[in-house]
């Protein structure tokens, strides 16, 4: 007996081993760097030296909050980036969709023509997305020319000015953009799918609904948990680039999303290091929360821990 | 029994003929939507490519939308006319294969690793590794300490951070658990060591995450050129990327040098680079060898891989 | 079977080692013939023997281009000093690496930043003492008056030592302004201005209604694309919009962050009822309401706004050097170039020759001896005459030559496309393209404007005497005849329309970390709002957003960044009625 728990635990050493050097190498690239967080908490302004004389303490965490038109505008950016994560976060069922959806496709080489085209939106950069779609929306552009072309309408429209459903218009670019790549995901996890499950079924009279429900949702759902509680991780983290080639100065007030205010704050000229520090700081601890808080609601509901 | 067999049988075939008619509407719904939506993620790429081998003016004003007009291939021999980019698209190579490679395999082995339920606190080091995700300690600690361990102008800054991605590594570990377990007490029974286990069952049972780590590692890889910024200040380390960005980037100022000065050709106008079309020039170049090397990753995703594994 | 797929994987692991290993020796042998473009010309080894080879790092705040600087210029640096330039941007890598560079300790060999970067730099040792070698220069005589004036007013530094040399410093004086077009007026085509009659344009108005004369005649251009007035864009806009700012100076004042500068030393807040900052929004307003404004102005970005230059689609231009996207010789002689036209209440404020540098210097950030012994060699080479020819007028015998009458130079054919087409330069010169061959630093520590001592022309081609010659036009000449002036700066001399204001360069208090906050947010808001008048439907709508503004402003400290810009621009003030009463 003791000899069988000696083993278990030597191999268990013996693991941990295997991924030291791993480890090693975790330590050094990812956490030995945020010694540099301590720079949120002085007035570091380079190229002039770090002086523990400068020491401001929360100063910057309170900023956001300092007086009433901070407040506001903090809110708003908040706002603003709740609403975008929350409208994805509602929708983030749509790749796993699209991948059963594109399974079901009985010919192959169609099949392969939608995944491959579906995934080059990913390779065009949001610089040059904007400039496409400033040339099919501006007041000359593709769009109003057709439209008046063809009587329908009388006046140029200015799409790029609108400050409506700004965040359902910025939800319908970024899925057009990412939903094709992010598919792969979810193919490669049915392509998993042990190949006789699926002739057991059929045998027993099932029909596509029936397969679908019982059996290739149930094997990717996994793989969605992990990629839903990743993205509630996610929550603050909308990206920049979307939104900065978008963005002008009628539609700013629901476009601007944290990760933007961050940037239009970082590219003053000179560059505030320490604010800029102090909210990354806070974004990344506020993500970590979030995600041991879902995997915590999954442990619950689930009775499973995601990670 | 033979009229129940018979019944069976024949409820059985109405099954299957309102399947069909249901089943046919399906797909043609299916195919529909499919087909729309593959077709506006192809046009705008499309739109880039014919207005990249476009008259410039043209393509400028936006008169070209369907087909090229006043075709050209001048935006592209400028392109390859840039210095150095035999040597860069040499960097861009090695760093895509070598890191896709590094962090595949790391992915992988990682992941299983983190599945083996004696390891010594597996939870503990799974959460250190994954949060990491989330950090960013700033650009001053981060190229000080690639600084200290010699990794600016040296090829292994581009591999050496990028081969941990938790990421991966989740999808990996993912995947490796919802394979059936037997497969690897099998395994075991037999006496077959942990590394063993690795090469020779999880690596090849695990191919289409594998496959999918590898498309965006390599994508990301192929990509990259904020680290050629920061790190690399000689030639010979310049990725490819890195000299298209400068390309599109000394184009802005060099129009606004060129503007400066009196006397023009117009036949050189109309041919003469803006932004936009190096851009799009620019992005064709760096995407088409994705394209063409996709489909290879695609037969990886084919079904049949775990066919009666569990049995054999 | 098994055999096949470890020879695969074998073959696989072969080829990544062999990528691996060509990558990194290959660059040995590149390194060389890179710094000559593609073309594979062996540069001849003219180098004196004792010089080793030798890299500097240049890190340079205005560059547009990151790598070693490649073309003609590397070949005569490589030439006279055995040196290659690695030059470092921030504007192509980010802002982000100057803070990481100068935790680090080493910024560059040779530094070009602004002055309260220079400040900052020697504060934390990471620019040298270079008195003695900066003496010893070729053309510190010429410029000691400058150098004295910059260096003494450097913080903690000791009298009589030299740390920085101004950027594009001028032999001229601080009173002289030497091009003969303005910086800032406005300018608008010949050919449409004849056409309505050449009136005469007593205020904005009137401007206005010329325009929408000439957008009446031609809402097309030549191709059938619309074109309009006035077209603007988003994306110069710093703490409010640019292309608002340029035209403050037609009414005397200049925006300077949060305030607005008079020629008379005056200074208000930006926010000024009276201020020409709301009189040019006014004008833009009152343009759109006439429908001379091109309605994209507010979302396209200068690569649109480019080719409607280009194709003559916007009448009103501003800048000097923009009438480089229309203007040709040909076009002048069919009277289609752009020309100045003067709005008779207009007073532009227009700074003079930068005598004493335009706000950023060059220094010496290594104290390796040989390394900072050939930095100065090129910063030498790079401030006397032989090699201010070089930089500002090209390539002797490829650009530009002797002028017939030998008074100073002429461009060739060559001369006059090499910039606009980037043309191949002929390998005896060092191959290449021409124009990715120029310095790539993007600033020069003498501008162009500048007297060359060996010829008493100018070192920039415009103002050589062979060249102003070959630039009169039908356009130029009928223009004279019109308004009986030699040139635009002439025009607005004789008619007191122009105050030349002398070019300080002081060292300015920087921004500390609460004022750039405040800067930041309160820049966001007037931009915002400019726009949204601009675009107003209304003048009431108008008048209340203006209102509006400044009670948002007052939520984000306004008043304390106000105080902040006049206290620091005091100094300019004063130092300009200096310059004034001493000359």
């Amino acid at each position: 007996m003791k000899f069988f728990h000696d083993k278990k635990k030597m191999r268990g050493y013996k693991e941990f081993l295997y991924i030291l050097p791993f480890l090693i190498l975790v330590l050094v690239f990812s956490y030995y760097p945020l010694y540099g967080w301590i720079y949120a908490f002085f007035d570091y302004q380079p190229p002039l030296p770090f002086s523990w004389d400068s020491f401001v303490g929360l100063k910057w965490f309170k900023m956001l909050f300092q007086n009433k038109s901070y407040a506001k505008q903090t809110l708003q950016v908040l706002r603003n980036t709740f609403a975008m994560s929350g409208i994805s976060f509602f929708f983030s069922w749509l790749p796993m969709f699209f991948a059963i959806m594109l399974n079901e496709v009985k010919r192959t080489r169609f099949r392969k023509f939608v995944q491959t085209a579906t995934t080059l939106p990913n390779f065009i950069s949001w610089v040059l997305v904007y400039s496409v779609a400033f040339l099919m929306m501006s007041n000359t552009g593709l769009f109003n020319s057709v439209g008046m072309g063809l009587g329908i309408l009388d006046r140029p429209i200015d799409f790029l000015k609108s400050n409506e459903h700004i965040w359902f218009k910025m939800w319908l670019w970024l899925t057009w953009k990412n939903m094709g790549w992010a598919a792969i995901i979810y193919i490669a996890a049915i392509s998993g799918i042990d190949a006789e499950l699926y002739e057991a079924a059929k045998v027993d009279g099932a029909n596509r609904r029936q397969i679908i429900r019982n059996i290739t949702l149930p094997c990717l759902l996994p793989t969605f948990f992990v990629i839903l509680l990743l993205n509630i991780s996610n929550f603050l983290n909308n990206g920049m680039e979307q939104y900065f080639v978008f963005q002008n100065s009628w539609n700013r007030e629901h476009i601007q999303v944290l990760d933007l205010y961050v940037y239009n704050l970082s590219t003053s000229k000179p560059p505030v290091y320490s604010v800029s520090t102090a909210l990354s700081m806070l974004k990344s601890i506020i993500s970590v929360v979030l995600l041991l808080a879902a995997n915590t609601m999954s442990k619950l509901l689930r009775k499973e821990s995601i990670i | 029994m033979k009229r129940k067999e018979k019944s069976l049988r024949a409820d059985r075939r109405n099954k299957i003929k309102e399947n069909s008619l249901l089943d046919r509407i399906y797909d043609i719904v299916n195919y529909i939507i499919l087909f729309l939506y593959a077709f506006i993620c192809i046009y705008p790429f499309y739109y880039i490519f014919i207005n990249t081998i476009s008259n410039n003016k043209i393509s400028e004003s936006g008169g070209v939308i369907f087909y090229p007009k006043g075709i050209h291939l001048q935006n592209y021999i400028d392109a390859f006319r840039i210095p150095g980019l035999g040597q860069a698209t040499l960097v861009s190579l090695s760093r895509t294969v070598l890191g896709t490679a590094l962090t595949v395999v790391t992915a992988a082995f990682l992941g299983y690793m983190f599945t083996r339920e004696s390891m010594f606190k597996r939870k503990l080091w799974y959460r250190i590794v994954v949060i990491t995700m989330y950090f960013n300690a700033g650009i001053i600690p981060w190229y000080l300490t690639m600084m200290n361990l010699g990794l600016t102008n040296n090829f292994l800054g581009y591999i050496l951070p990028t081969i941990i991605s938790p990421f991966y590594i989740i999808l990996t570990k993912t995947y490796i658990e919802s394979t059936p377990k037997e497969i690897q007490e099998a395994a075991e029974c037999d006496g077959a060591k942990v590394l063993t286990i690795f090469f020779r069952i999880m690596l090849p049972i695990c191919k289409p995450i594998l496959a999918t780590v590898a498309i965006f590692a390599a994508v990301g890889h192929w990509n990259s050129f904020q680290d050629t910024l920061l790190l690399m200040t000689q030639e010979k380390y310049y990725t490819l990327q890195f000299l298209l960005y400068r390309y599109l980037q000394s184009s802005q100022s060099l129009s606004s040098i060129v503007n400066a000065t009196a006397g023009s050709s117009e036949a050189m106008l109309a041919n003469a680079q803006t932004q936009t079309s190096i851009r799009m020039t620019v992005t064709i170049i760096v995407a088409l060898p994705i394209i063409l090397v996709y489909p290879f990753f695609q037969r990886f995703f084919s079904k049949g891989i775990m066919l009666g594994a569990v049995k054999g | 079977m098994r055999i096949k797929k470890k020879l695969k994987v074998t073959i696989a692991l072969m080829l990544i080692v062999a990528l691996f290993a060509t990558a990194c020796s290959k660059s040995n042998q590149d390194s060389k013939d890179n710094s000559s473009g593609k073309n594979d010309n062996k540069v001849e080894d003219n180098t004196s023997n004792e010089l080793k080879p030798v890299t500097l790092e240049v890190y340079s705040q205005p560059a547009n281009f990151q790598g070693e600087q490649p073309g003609w210029t590397a070949k005569l640096l490589k030439e006279k000093f055995n040196v290659t330039l690695s030059i470092i941007a921030p504007q192509v890598s980010g802002g982000d690496i100057f803070a990481a560079r100068s935790a680090s300790g080493f910024l560059g060999d040779i530094v070009v930043l602004d002055n309260a970067d220079i400040q900052a730099s020697i504060k934390s040792g990471l620019i040298y003492d270079i008195t003695e070698e900066m003496k010893q220069m070729t053309s510190f005589n010429d410029y000691k008056l400058q150098l004295d004036t910059y260096n003494s007013s450097l913080d903690g530094v000791e009298e009589g030592t030299y740390y920085a040399w101004p950027t594009e410093m001028t032999n001229t004086s601080p009173t002289t302004f030497s091009p003969i077009i303005p910086g800032v007026a406005p300018t608008v085509p010949w050919d449409y201005y004849a056409e309505i009659g050449a009136p005469e344009l007593n205020n904005l108005n009137d401007l206005i209604d010329a325009l929408a004369a000439m957008q009446e005649l031609h809402p097309t251009n030549a191709n059938g694309d619309p074109s309009y007035g006035i077209t603007l864009w988003p994306d110069w806009d710093g703490t409010s919009i640019e292309n608002v700012n340029q035209l403050t100076k037609w009414y005397g004042q200049e925006v300077n962050g949060s305030v607005l500068l008079d020629v008379s030393g005056n200074i208000v807040p930006l926010t000024d009822d009276n201020g020409a900052y709301r009189k040019i929004l006014q004008f833009y307003f009152d343009a759109n309401q006439a429908g001379i404004l091109d309605p994209d102005s507010g979302t396209q970005n200068w690569d649109s706004v480019n080719s409607k230059f280009n194709s003559k689609r916007a009448f009103l231009i501003w800048n000097d050097w923009q009438q480089g996207f229309w203007n040709t010789t040909e076009r002048g002689n069919n009277r289609e170039n752009y020309m100045m036209v003067p709005i008779n209440d207009m007073n532009l404020y227009q700074p003079s020759d930068p005598f004493f540098g335009t706000g950023r210097a060059f220094a010496i950030g290594t104290d390796d001896p040989v390394k900072k012994e050939r930095a100065m060699m090129v910063l030498d080479w790079m401030s006397s005459p032989e090699g201010l020819e070089a930089i500002h007028g090209g390539i002797e015998g490829f650009t530009y030559e002797a002028a017939e009458d030998g008074n100073g130079y002429v461009r060739t054919a060559e001369g006059e496309y090499a910039l606009m087409d980037n043309s191949p330069v002929p390998e005896e010169f060092g191959g290449g393209y021409y124009a990715d061959g120029m310095i790539q630093i993007n600033q020069w520590m003498v501008a162009g404007i500048a007297t060359n001592p060996r010829n008493n022309t100018s070192y920039v081609y415009n103002l050589w005497p062979a060249e102003v010659e070959k630039a009169k036009t039908t356009t130029t000449r009928e223009w004279s005849e019109r308004f009986n002036a030699e040139n635009p700066v002439d025009y607005l001399l004789k008619n007191n329309k122009m105050t030349v204001v002398p070019y300080v360069n002081l060292n300015l208090e920087p921004d500390n970390t609460d004022i750039s906050l405040i800067r930041s947010n309160t820049g966001t808001l007037i931009c915002d709002a400019s726009w949204k008048m601009i675009f107003a439907k209304d003048q009431a709508e108008f008048d209340a957003l203006w209102n509006e503004l400044k009670e948002d402003l007052d939520g984000f400290d306004w008043d304390t960044l106000v105080e902040f810009d006049t206290n620091k621009l005091q100094k300019v003030v004063d130092e300009r009625a200096n310059a004034l009463s001493s000359n």
